[in-house]
């Protein structure tokens, strides 16, 4: 099966004796016997050989790669035009390639770390894989590549990222339907003029291992080709004590993209990017019923899953983008997508009474198989009419999504389950197609000095099918709005007032109206500043909004309760600071207070008998699940001289909740609690023009802190205890 | 019957079984052919003393020997060694035939040629052409699976692989005696375990029918199986 990582001698022992699996299909009980060949076919293949060390790079270009940014992000297309993050009139967070490179960061949910008012949800059924909550809504909906959804279920990475943009604040007018936190937009790396190879080679605790190679090359005087390419490996400090078995990661990725006419009026970049994630997942510890908390029955070491357990999925995503720029600030840009997301996955539940054995516990299984094809175009000028200044942006955008899910088939028994990814349970598919049209304008007046108006409205029409138990057909006609009015009485601030709204049927999402509740809705005001000090070194920014959303809804259309509460809201405030203070001193810090509230119960219709229920009167007035009143992160270089460098850092969050909010019943509120946690890093790192050596510590002070929580509160996850990763660099 | 088998290898045994095949050399494939295959084929094959064919071997027979699917599909009573091929080039297609129905097995004594199955160790997207096309009494089917998953055929079946036109796609490809010889009675067996395994999974292996149908399909196999 998948190569296992040994964390322990003694782990990798109490795991050789597995065998394969015996009670599947009836013919395959033949198996015990193996093949007539049995001598040879179960002495199974050679061991792969190590991987090698990374052999001598030869220097062979002169030219200095340019400076980088730094932690400060100086652009963003995550206001649909590209524009510095300092003049959009919305909070938004940028993580630059800098900070994850520093941080060692390998997956998207690790640089969302650096995002305030953000948290992690441990996931389950459909929704496994990427998971957050911004400021306490869901953004499973709202994660984006470049601007285009990228909303399948699967574990995301960042070798191919440039940045990654946190949008906050309903953004329908932007992006199309989502939710009222805001959208991540993830940026790909793109083709350079300019030749640079930088490739890193890391190994760590825990079996971490990681290669990565980024390679531009100019091929022409506006023509370069870009290869980004990953391989990842990691254990963990949880295993399980009945096997030996650890969660595990494995992932590679390779990501080409080639751009003729770079920097030119007619400009055109096509792009593939490929992941495979091959993982043992992990989902974490039970909370304990009689207190609330993290189970103690069981060491937080303790792992359920076993051997056989397995998270695999492939994406595939091409892009062309074409720009084509008329004269000064006229251009029209269009992006076509095709994406392929497949994914499998067998896991194990913790439990708070069976310890984990040699069988797993309570598997949960799926398979996924989504396409999404895409075209936008935007056309973007700007212009003086009735002596006051515009900057128009108008676009079109088609969506054709096309998605199956199935449970797999358990080939076992119930007392000794057994599942492959190949065989799904036909009985369980649930379909997804849906076709979206878009269209969207948003002008920006300059209507005095300083001055600036933002108004923009979208309308999206959706026409979609689910066949699940139940097939409505999904017909939508929405319309989203965005305005702001923003002062810059200078270069160096930016005040701001902006309102916008969204909306979501969410049927894509493994989730679904119904028919018969509308659309989720949801409106953010916020008021806002930036600052720039130090001549634009340092960003800061600090937002007071109020967040809230109608119709919030999660469950699928198989379940009884599509609605989770009738209305619910988040008051905040968020303070960030970004860039540099001195020429040595770096930092990348936020933090948001929260204070949320489920405004009005959830009212729901049972799917068979029609019959309306509300929930739990009781959780009117509380607090909303995952949404800890505070959330902070701060990360900090230094440049000691001679090429040292030192930096380190905190993330922390407040206790957070885990319920049911659509529950029945009159019982007092009383969910379950992740604890409040601080986790601290630190670096040092030696670095020459042509190749760095880095040291990250992760969890210093080994604390077992909860870093995910399943939002209906079953488990929460943990994360990582201290850890240590070496990695070298090399450019050239 | 032609029932395909995804993800036969693990990555690692994928990656392992190219890097093995890159390090080797090919010769024709005319040294297995038959004197009517000598016509249409037109490929090449690793030899019996290639350096790396015993490990090449035991790894794809290390993946079928765990693959539940596959014992389901073909019963299989005894395997012959695989062997490897490749299509590139000049060399680049074996057209129309049925394998030899008995092959002398390694060990001594002749093996019954019922079931052929086919592992992909090319991607798709690594040539052009290259189809294995499965004449049966259901039809034509043409496959192109991707690297590492594995397809399960009639040996009694004509097949071919049409002209590879660029690119190279190496297979590994082996013949197997059933313990069903006849192929309407694998496949009656092989749907009956599948709606058996859908069953035990909703209505439970308890279950009075399920246990009942359970006997059915041992005393179907006991009355056809001659191992």
């Amino acid at each position: 099966m998948k190569k296992k990582l040994a964390r322990k001698p003694a782990a990798q022992a109490a795991a050789a004796p597995a065998q394969p699996v015996r009670l599947l299909p009836l013919g395959a009980a033949l198996m015990a016997g193996g093949l007539s060949l049995s001598a040879m076919a179960q002495d199974t293949a050679t061991p792969a050989p190590k991987e090698k060390a990374l052999s001598a790079v030869t220097v062979n270009a002169t030219t200095e790669a340019p400076p980088e940014d730094g932690y400060r992000a100086t652009a963003t297309r995550v206001g649909k035009t590209l524009q510095d993050p300092h003049d959009v009139p919305q909070a938004i967070t940028t993580v630059t390639r800098s900070l994850m490179e520093e941080q060692q960061v390998g997956s998207l949910k690790e640089a969302l770390r650096n995002v305030s008012g953000l948290t992690f949800n441990a996931a389950e059924g459909g929704r496994s894989g990427d998971n957050m909550m911004l400021r306490g809504f869901y953004t499973y909906g709202d994660i984006y590549l470049d601007g285009i959804r990228d909303t399948a279920q699967y574990n995301r990475e960042t070798f191919n990222l440039e940045q990654v943009d946190v949008l906050r604040g309903a953004a329908a007018m932007l992006f199309g339907r989502g939710q009222a936190g805001g959208v991540i937009n993830q940026v790909s790396k793109t083709p350079m003029l300019v030749d640079r190879n930088r490739v890193t080679g890391s190994v760590g605790t825990d079996d971490y291992r990681e290669l990565t190679g980024d390679f531009n090359k100019v091929l022409g005087d506006t023509t370069a080709v870009r290869l980004n390419v990953m391989k990842r490996d990691e254990g963990s400090w949880r295993s399980n004590p009945a096997t030996g078995t650890e969660p595990e990661i494995h992932r590679e990725g390779a990501a080409a993209s080639i751009g003729f006419g770079l920097f030119t009026d007619n400009e055109l970049i096509v792009s593939h990017q490929y992941l495979r994630t091959d993982d043992n997942p992990d989902y974490g510890i039970s909370f304990d019923n009689a207190t609330h908390k993290p189970t103690k029955r069981f060491d937080e070491s303790d792992f359920w899953g076993i051997d056989q357990n397995f998270d695999e999925s492939e994406t595939n995503i091409s892009t062309v983008t074409h720009t084509y720029r008329f004269t000064g600030k006229t251009q029209l840009r269009t992006q076509l997508r095709y994406s392929n997301y497949k994914r499998a996955y067998w896991a194990s539940a913790p439990s708070n009474t069976v310890a984990p054995s040699d069988r797993g516990n309570a598997p949960k299984t799926r398979k996924s198989d989504t396409d999404n094809l895409v075209l936008q175009s935007d056309f973007s000028t700007e212009f003086n009419a009735l002596g006051m200044k515009h900057e128009l942006v108008t676009g079109i955008e088609y969506l054709h999504e096309d998605s199956v899910r199935w449970g797999l088939l358990n080939l076992g028994t119930n007392a000794r389950p057994y599942y492959s990814s190949s065989v799904v349970n036909r009985a369980s598919a649930s379909k997804y197609e849906g076709d979206t049209y878009s269209v969207y304008a948003q002008d920006s007046i300059e209507f005095v000095k300083d001055w600036k108006v933002v108004l923009g409205a979208r309308r999206d029409f959706m026409d979609a099918e689910y066949s699940a138990v139940r097939s409505p057909e999904l017909k939508f006609n929405e319309n989203s709005y965005r305005a702001g009015l923003s002062w810059q009485p200078s270069e160096y601030a930016h005040y701001y007032l902006s309102w916008s709204d969204s909306f979501s049927p969410t049927a894509d999402l493994y989730q679904l109206s119904g028919g018969e509740f509308p659309p989720e809705r949801s409106d953010v005001v916020e008021l806002g500043a930036k600052f720039m000090f130090f001549e634009g070194d340092l960003a800061f920014r600090t937002a007071l909004y109020r967040a809230t959303k109608d119709w919030e809804r999660n469950n699928d259309l198989e379940s009884t309760a599509s609605i989770l509460t009738r209305k619910r809201r988040t008051d905040g405030l968020e303070f960030e600071l970004a860039g540099r203070i001195t020429d040595k001193w770096e930092v990348f810090a936020g933090l948001a207070l929260m204070d949320s509230e489920i405004l009005k119960v959830a009212v729901n219709r049972n799917a068979t008998t029609g019959v309306v229920t509300s929930a739990n009167p009781n959780f009117k007035g509380e607090r909303a699940r995952n949404t800890p009143t505070y959330t902070f992160n701060f990360w900090s270089t230094y440049a000691l001289g001679n090429g040292w460098k030192v930096g380190g850092g905190a993330e922390g969050k407040g206790e957070r909740y885990g319920y049911n909010p659509s529950a029945g019943g009159t019982a007092a509120f009383n969910p379950n609690k992740a604890p409040a946690y601080v986790r601290w890093d630190a670096m040092v790192a030696y670095e020459q023009p042509k190749w760095a050596v880095r040291l990250n510590l992760r969890n210093l002070f080994d604390e077992v802190y909860y870093d995910a929580i399943y939002d209906n509160g079953g488990f929460t996850v943990p994360g990582t205890r201290r850890s240590a990763i070496l990695t070298t660099e090399f450019k050239f | 019957m032609l029932i395909t088998i995804d993800d036969v290898l693990s990555p690692e045994e994928l990656a392992q079984a190219r890097k093995l095949i890159a390090a080797s050399r090919w010769v024709s494939g005319h040294v297995t052919a038959g004197p009517q295959a000598l016509y249409s084929k037109n490929n090449e094959q690793l030899p019996e003393d290639a350096e790396h064919l015993p490990a090449l071997r035991r790894l794809i027979l290390g993946a079928l020997n765990r693959n539940p699917l596959f014992f389901a599909a073909a019963l299989p009573l005894r395997v012959l060694t695989p062997f490897f091929n490749r299509y590139a080039g000049d060399s680049n297609h074996y057209g129309y035939h049925t394998d030899n129905a008995m092959r002398l097995a390694p060990e001594g004594g002749y093996v019954r040629a019922d079931v052929s199955a086919t592992v992909f160790l090319s991607d798709p997207e690594e040539y052009e052409g290259g189809v294995l096309t499965i004449a049966d009494t259901f039809g034509t089917h043409g496959v192109k699976l991707k690297a590492g998953s594995a397809v399960v055929y009639p040996s009694s079946s004509i097949h071919q692989v049409t002209p590879v036109t660029a690119g190279a796609r190496v297979a590994c490809f082996m013949f197997m005696q059933s313990m069903v010889r006849d192929a309407h009675q694998r496949r009656l067996l092989f749907d009956m375990d599948m709606a058996l395994l859908q069953l035990r999974q909703s209505v439970g292996e308890d279950n009075d029918a399920v246990v009942r149908l359970t006997g059915t399909y041992h005393n179907l196999l006991r009355l056809w199986a001659d191992a």
